[in-house]
């Protein structure tokens, strides 16, 4: 059987999630996504080609936002959870105390630690493997080794500081003044370079230190000291929050709207208040529209009318959808196939190079997967 | 930046206050505490304590009352022909001893002087006593005086141990420490005291719900009838309470035939005595003079009443067969017959006996010492009150005073139940001297003249005696149960006193505003104790009593109300009521004349429609603070009504009242509203109720009807009533902040929740409280969703990664004492058997060497699993000639940590002996047990939500909204249709908002009508940031990747970790210990026990499963 035909304004409808007050509908369109009975939906690596698009919006170091444009959601997702979870970053995993007097008790001092996005000579990073914890089955593991292992240290002891009579005479109340070391910094975290590090992490720049140099870990007072040494691993976000590289990495569907019937006048001031500013606009109906019969602008010319700007900017908060003269007068949607990602970085690699990853990773993932189909049909 | 020179603000706002509170935190105040409302929510502990030493001096009234005890000693054949005498014994007979009480001292907490190690600081501070598992006590001394026959007082200062101290009172060392002062003792900042240390445990002495006192109330009790063959169900009870607090239960009971008689209890017995021989027993009276009191002068209304005529002519005829005439007869019947029980010397004449029963036992609030002849009138006037009220009652003109009303009510407030005990125990010793002195008669065959008794009498005679009060009072804190002779006119010998419990601040500060109606109450098979009243309005927190057995016994003060705790001066009330035309003249028709009467003592009568402006007037002067009216006063003016309560004016001046604040409309001024007075005034709940011409007061705010804690439960007016019921129980229950000194406490348990976060919807209340100083959970992204199937039946997802960044992490420090001398039964420092350490030459294996130190003691900081060593002693022997211990075996015996869990050592506290001459024999080890959520842990939100974690799903696998939040904790939208908490979505909402505007959002009930909904009013924030007005996201799989079909309702709630958590429950056991009997497995997880599958779990089984190998097993 021939493929079946289909209209274009069908294949537009296909690409639209319909939002309506309470409820969205076409949410997936088919059982099997993408497809649909007696036509042919094969993928074509020409075809995806031709129609896959990239847009970014935003591109920071940290923090970029782009646009995925032809693709399924499932692949998207796959991209999602593969920034969040899958991508491996060097967090603190061991904690050995030797000493700690401070108020904040040992675990969770730890725990604080292991939380502290780490940063350093990217290339080092990605030279430093995984390490492999010891289990039952494999009691040694990897190793403690210059590969899989960076050693940093916390030494610090709060003593009253040089001026600190001069201070209390002056009855200055700020302990940071007083006393050094009442704050304990992630900046006070030392790194030592062990073995072959040292091409990697010597110099300030390349070395490992902390993202945020001013996160507090602990508060002192005199008489009061940690002494730790911690070993950063590299892990996985789906094995620990903190060694996730991503503060978030999330995608949206790109907002349609779409004005079925005319907004006029202080209806339609009202309709662009309901939206983010910049997502609609207000212009002056043109002669030729009012002239164009049935087109409901007849008579109306000069009033100002609703038009959509920039659904980028929409929150989908379907504030439009409940005010009752707007009933019939505009259809919200979304696109399908248009994923708006926002990839935050915590600090560790740059947002970009994370979404790269998470893409190599995924081929990786394929390959293996490949690999597995042929040994299971052999 | 120097602390500023002005006085503390005390004024909170609604707001987050962040930079204010770590400031207040930082520098603790040096004047006086930022959180005035905190103070006074303990006062009622607090001042009824101090007034048994302070202002009130009710112990010095206590030793009043009790007087002068006398024994006599007399040789046997002089008692015999004494006893036939009758009338009376002379004096000349037998050697009397005198004793009496002048004066009592407490003195504040100190080393006792054996020690003689601490020279410069003898103070004993509180936070010594939680840290050394001791109790915070004071020396009680009494000065005694005693005279043999006439001669002269000789006088002797006795310790009677040690009582306990409650915390903050004008016998602590912290009464007036200011914040900064308090911290430096090793306090909360905010310590608020009205508590014992007793072995180291916060206890505190309940309140109790008593009749109120003094006034005669109309009781309709069917148990009544079973007293006797005419009987029957009506009554008069008064309880009638001395100066020193302590009270007498006065009960008149109405016969079918028309007589009264009187009863009462005496050192837990009753008796029943014709009324109308207490009457002439009072006054020099005749029976004209009776009538008239009762019905009225003749040609008044009263005597058209033939009902109660009648009855007042029987009631006089039967009395003549007593053949009783004028009041010295009448008094030596009585004092013939009650002899034997009031425990008076044998040669007291019979007719002061019967004075001493009428002091001791009639309407004792009248006067109690010394009666003069016009207290005496006062006694005759109220009891013809009381038999005309109850002859009303018996001919149904008069309507029943409810018990169960709180109207009827007052409290039974800590430091005067504690008074009352002290009392108790000096008259119960003053008795037990004679035993001693007996004793000493019959050894040594001397008389009470010998010389030799007053040289042995305090060296040898007393010390026979227990003088050891104190160990009693201590005994009474640290059990609750009440030995007492008497039995204090209470109704129930234990469950006086409970422990402080700090698990969160909530459950540590509702302990001190609760209030139970009494143990004996709990027992009873009807439910109408349990009731709800109106008349409880403003007083007692509606919401705030748990369910189960104690509901609506157990009872919380509303935030506002107080409980007064002294005496009002009332000496220009008697004038001034003269002056508004009140009279001596009677009548017992109530359209006539109406009663007036100030604390149960009859002032006098006026006729109804004056009552009424008399009660106006009086309320008018003493909110304008005129005329010498205190504000405090209490105007109970019930008026005439056909079949209601008896009309009149009942006046009530004295402590142990609730009272609360209200706004007095025609001054604008704040009023004291009492619960007796209440139900006769029209206080408009709102501004917009006031009805002109008709309400007299407003009240200032509705939400002072709830309690601290209920009004902590955010749009609780939206949620069902019995979910709010359930928050105040669960916000008890919530894993929070218990203080900041945790370092100088020792609870046996202590939970800790280690990211606390301040609400962001919350009431202004919130921070009027400081309740920001006590965080009680955290704020939580909620989505309700049915998402995975964990979520049915009250399970609750949590986020993975945010359990991960620590979201409830938790903490429990559990102490362990590990004592030497365990059965610390008489010691001295040479009953030393054991030491701490490790003994000489003893062989020491390295797993012990690894865990403990050189002093046999553990390392701070190292872990612990089950079964490792806690400490190290070896046995010793004193050895003189050395000056020391010394061990003979060689062995060390070892203590093992026994619980199941892992545990880190936090502290290692070294306790000595308060004499200090002794080495270490006890220690206490205070572990860390880190308790990070689990699968199976509780979780509740603030609207009786409760739910268990059901799994830590990966946040990958979440939901996620446009803006890429993934929800902390999924619920399933099913938790809601039918339990209506709809103020949970209010919350949602309204915590969505202020996180995204940076607003704390009051969350205070009835803020919002029909015109005005929370729903628009958070909704327009909600959409001013973007959002949806409902709340509804549209959400993302995290699973699937594709949009869900519905949008999720979506916002932030404020969550509290529960203290129940599995790791204290699971239960599973394969093999392990059995009973010997049976062979079965044994009963109780503490002992590795295993769950009883019993003939029900059998019977579901086997047809269920239809398995017949496991039908075989059984």
């Amino acid at each position: 059987m021939a493929p079946a035909r289909v209209s274009q304004t069908e294949l537009d409808a296909r690409k639209i999630v319909g939002v309506n007050a309470e409820t969205v509908t076409n949410v997936s369109s088919t059982d099997i996504p993408g497809h649909y009975p007696g036509e042919d939906h094969e993928w074509d690596l020409e075809d995806f080609r031709n129609t896959f698009k990239v847009k970014f919006h935003k591109h920071q170091p940290f923090d970029c936002a782009f646009s995925l444009i032809g693709i399924d959601a499932s692949i998207a997702n796959a991209f999602r959870r593969i920034l969040i979870a899958e991508i491996p970053t060097l967090a603190i995993e061991y904690v050995f105390v030797h000493n700690n007097t401070s108020i904040v008790q040992d675990e969770v001092l730890s725990h604080r630690l292991g939380l502290i996005p780490l940063t350093g000579n990217p290339a080092g990073l990605r030279w430093l493997q995984q390490y492999r914890k010891p289990t039952d089955e494999d009691p040694v593991g990897s190793g403690v080794q210059d590969v899989n292992t960076v050693v940093m240290k916390l030494k610090v002891e709060c003593t009253k500081a040089d001026n600190y009579d001069e201070l209390n005479k002056k009855r200055e109340d700020d302990p940071r003044l007083l006393y050094k070391h009442a704050h304990v910094y992630a900046k006070d975290l030392e790194f030592v370079v062990s073995g072959r590090q040292d091409t990697f992490f010597s110099g300030e720049a390349n070395q490992i230190k902390p993202v945020h140099p001013d996160i507090l870990l602990a508060k002192m007072r005199p008489g009061q000291c940690i002494d730790m040494e911690m070993h950063c691993i590299k892990g996985i976000g789906a094995d620990h929050a903190k060694f996730s590289p991503v503060a978030t990495a999330s995608y949206r569907l790109l907002p349609t709207i779409s004005i079925t019937k005319p907004i006029l006048g202080n209806e339609a001031k009202k309709f662009a208040r309901c939206f983010p500013k910049g997502v609609i606009g207000l212009e002056e109906v043109s002669r030729s529209e009012a002239k164009q019969k049935g087109s409901g602008y007849e008579g109306h010319e000069g009033e100002k009318k609703a038009v959509v700007k920039n659904t980028f900017k929409d929150t989908v908060s379907r504030e439009c959808l409940r005010h009752p003269e707007f009933e019939g007068k505009v259809k919200l949607g979304r696109v399908r196939d248009h994923f708006i990602f926002m990839v935050e970085s915590t600090g560790q690699y740059q947002s970009d190079e994370l979404f790269l990853e998470s893409v190599s990773i995924l081929k990786e993932k394929c390959a293996s997967m490949k690999r597995g189909l042929a040994e299971y049909t052999r | 930046m120097a602390p500023s020179r002005t006085s503390t603000p005390t004024q909170w706002s609604a707001d987050f206050d962040t930079s204010r509170r770590e400031r207040l935190f930082r520098n603790p105040p040096r004047d006086h505490t930022a959180y005035p409302a905190l103070v006074d929510a303990t006062q009622p502990h607090i001042q009824s304590f101090n007034a048994l030493l302070g202002n009130g001096q009710l112990l010095a009234a206590a030793i009043r009352d009790i007087g002068t005890k006398s024994f006599l000693h007399q040789r046997p054949e002089a008692n015999a022909a004494a006893a036939q005498d009758g009338e009376g014994l002379e004096p000349a007979q037998g050697n009397r001893l005198s004793l009496r009480i002048r004066e009592v001292f407490v003195e504040k907490a100190t080393i006792p002087p054996a020690n003689k190690y601490s020279t410069k600081n003898r103070e004993i501070y509180p936070a010594e006593c939680r840290e050394r598992h001791a109790t915070y006590r004071g020396k009680l001394r009494i000065r005694l005086e005693y005279r043999v026959n006439a001669g002269q007082w000789q006088e002797s200062v006795r310790d009677m141990g040690q009582i306990p101290i409650m915390l903050k009172t004008n016998r602590c060392h912290l009464e007036n420490c200011t914040p900064a002062q308090l911290v430096q003792q090793k306090e909360e900042s905010e310590e608020f005291g009205g508590y014992f240390i007793v072995n180291g445990i916060e206890k505190l002495i309940r309140m109790l719900i008593v009749s109120r006192r003094n006034f005669p109330m109309a009781i309709v009790r069917g148990s009544f009838v079973d007293r006797g063959g005419t009987y029957t169900k009506y009554g008069m009870q008064i309880r009638s309470v001395r100066p020193d607090q302590t009270s007498q239960t006065n009960v008149l009971h109405y016969l079918a035939d028309g007589n009264i008689t009187f009863r009462f209890s005496w050192r837990k017995n009753e008796y029943l005595v014709p009324v109308m021989m207490i009457l002439k027993a009072l006054v020099e009276t005749n029976d004209r003079e009776i009538f008239e009191g009762i019905v009225g002068n003749l040609g008044s209304q009263g005597v058209e009443n033939t009902f109660m005529a009648d009855r007042v002519e029987l009631l006089l005829r039967t009395y003549k067969s007593y053949n009783l005439l004028g009041k010295a007869r009448t008094r030596a019947y009585l004092g013939e017959k009650f002899r034997p029980v009031l425990g008076v010397p044998d040669d007291m004449k019979n007719e002061d006996v019967g004075t001493e029963f009428l002091r001791k036992v009639v309407l004792v609030h009248l006067g109690n010492v010394d009666v003069s002849q016009s207290q005496d009138i006062d006694k005759f006037k109220l009891l013809l009150f009381m038999i005309r009220k109850l002859y009303s009652l018996a001919a149904g003109d008069c309507a029943v005073d409810n018990p169960d009303a709180v109207s009827n009510q007052e409290v039974l407030l800590p430091g005067f139940l504690y008074g009352m005990l002290i009392k108790e125990k000096f008259e119960d010793w003053l008795r037990s001297v004679q035993g001693a002195c007996e004793d000493w008669i019959r050894t040594s065959g001397a008389t009470f003249t010998d010389p030799g008794f007053l040289r042995d009498f305090t060296s040898k005679i007393l010390r026979r005696t227990n003088e050891n009060i104190g160990s009693l009072v201590e005994y009474f804190l640290s059990t609750g149960n009440l030995v007492s002779s008497t039995g204090l006119d209470l109704q129930q010998t234990s469950g006086y006193t409970v422990v402080a419990e700090k698990i969160n601040f909530y459950r540590f500060i509702s302990h001190f505003r609760m209030v139970h109606r009494g143990s004996f109450f709990a027992q009873l098979k009807t439910t109408t104790v349990r009731k709800l009243l109106p008349e409880s309005w403003g007083f007692l927190c509606p919401v705030h009593t748990p369910d189960g057995s104690p509901c609506g016994l157990l009872n919380h003060l509303a935030h506002k109300c107080k409980v007064t705790t002294r005496d009002l001066d009332v000496s220009p009330i008697p004038r001034l009521l003269a002056g508004l035309g009140v009279s001596d003249l009677s009548s017992a028709s109530t359209d006539e004349k109406v009663v007036v009467q100030l604390d149960g003592r009859i002032m006098g009568f006026c006729a109804p429609e004056q009552a009424h402006t008399i009660a106006d007037t009086l309320r008018y002067w003493k909110v304008q603070g005129s005329h010498d009216v205190p504000v405090e006063l209490e105007i109970g003016y019930i008026q005439n009504s056909k079949g209601g309560q008896y009309p009149g004016i009942y006046l009530f001046s004295q402590a142990a009242r609730m009272i609360r604040p209200v706004k007095y409309l025609p001054l604008d001024a704040e009023d004291s509203v009492g619960p007796f007075e209440q139900p006769y005034m029209s206080i408009a709940c709102t501004d917009n109720e006031i009805e002109s011409g008709e309400s007299t007061h407003v009240e200032y705010d509705p939400t002072n009807i709830l309690s601290i804690v209920a009004n902590q439960t955010p749009f609780s007016d939206f949620n069902q009533s019995p979910r709010n019921m359930y928050q105040c129980q669960m916000g008890k229950q919530a894993m929070g902040t218990p203080g900041t000194s945790l370092r100088y406490r020792t609870d046996n348990k202590a939970y800790l929740l280690q990211t606390g976060q301040t609400p962001i919807v919350r009431p202004p209340l919130y921070n009027e409280y400081g309740l920001d100083n006590f965080p009680n959970g955290v704020n939580a992204v909620v989505a309700v969703i049915s998402y995975t199937g964990y979520d049915m039946d009250d399970a609750m997802i949590i986020n993975k990664s945010a359990h991960e960044r620590g979201f409830g992490h938790g903490t429990i420090y559990k102490t362990k004492i590990v004592r030497l001398n365990e059965d610390r039964s008489k010691r001295s420092a040479h009953a030393v058997t054991k030491l701490f350490g490790f003994a000489a030459n003893s062989h020491v294996p390295a797993h012990v060497r690894a865990k403990l130190d050189a002093d046999g003691l553990p390392y701070i900081g190292s872990q612990i699993n089950e079964g490792d060593i806690l400490a190290s002693c070896y046995t010793v022997t004193w050895e003189p000639t050395k000056h020391g211990f010394i061990n003979r075996d060689g062995q060390n015996e070892l203590h093992k940590y026994k619980d199941p869990e892992t545990a880190f050592i936090e502290e290692v506290r070294v306790l000595g002996s308060e004499t200090g001459n002794e080495p270490c024999q006890a220690i206490s080890i205070k572990l860390r047990v880190p308790r990070a959520p689990v699968i199976g842990d509780k979780f509740s939100s603030r609207h009786g939500q409760k739910g268990v974690c059901s799994q830590k799903w990966p946040a990958v696998d979440m939901p996620f909204s446009e803006s890429g939040i993934v929800p902390d904790i999924i619920i399933n939208p099913h938790a809601f249709p039918s339990r209506m908490t709809i103020g949970m979505f209010v919350e949602s909402l309204a915590g969505k908002s202020g996180a995204l505007h940076g607003l704390a959002q009051d969350a205070s009930p009835w803020r919002f009508d029909e015109d005005h909904t929370a729903g628009h009013y958070f909704g327009e924030q909600l959409r001013a940031a973007g959002y949806n007005y409902h709340g509804n996201e549209p959400m993302y799989s995290g699973i699937t990747g594709g949009e869900f079909a519905a949008d999720i309702y979506l916002g932030v709630v404020f969550y509290q970790r529960l203290r129940h958590m599995v790791n204290d429950k699971f239960q599973v056991r394969t093999t392990g210990p059995v009973t010997q009997l049976t062979g079965q497995p044994i009963k109780g997880r503490a002992r590795g026990g295993g769950i009883r599958v019993g003939e029900m779990e059998r019977d579901m089984i086997i047809p269920g499963l239809g398995c017949v190998r496991v039908a075989g097993a059984f």
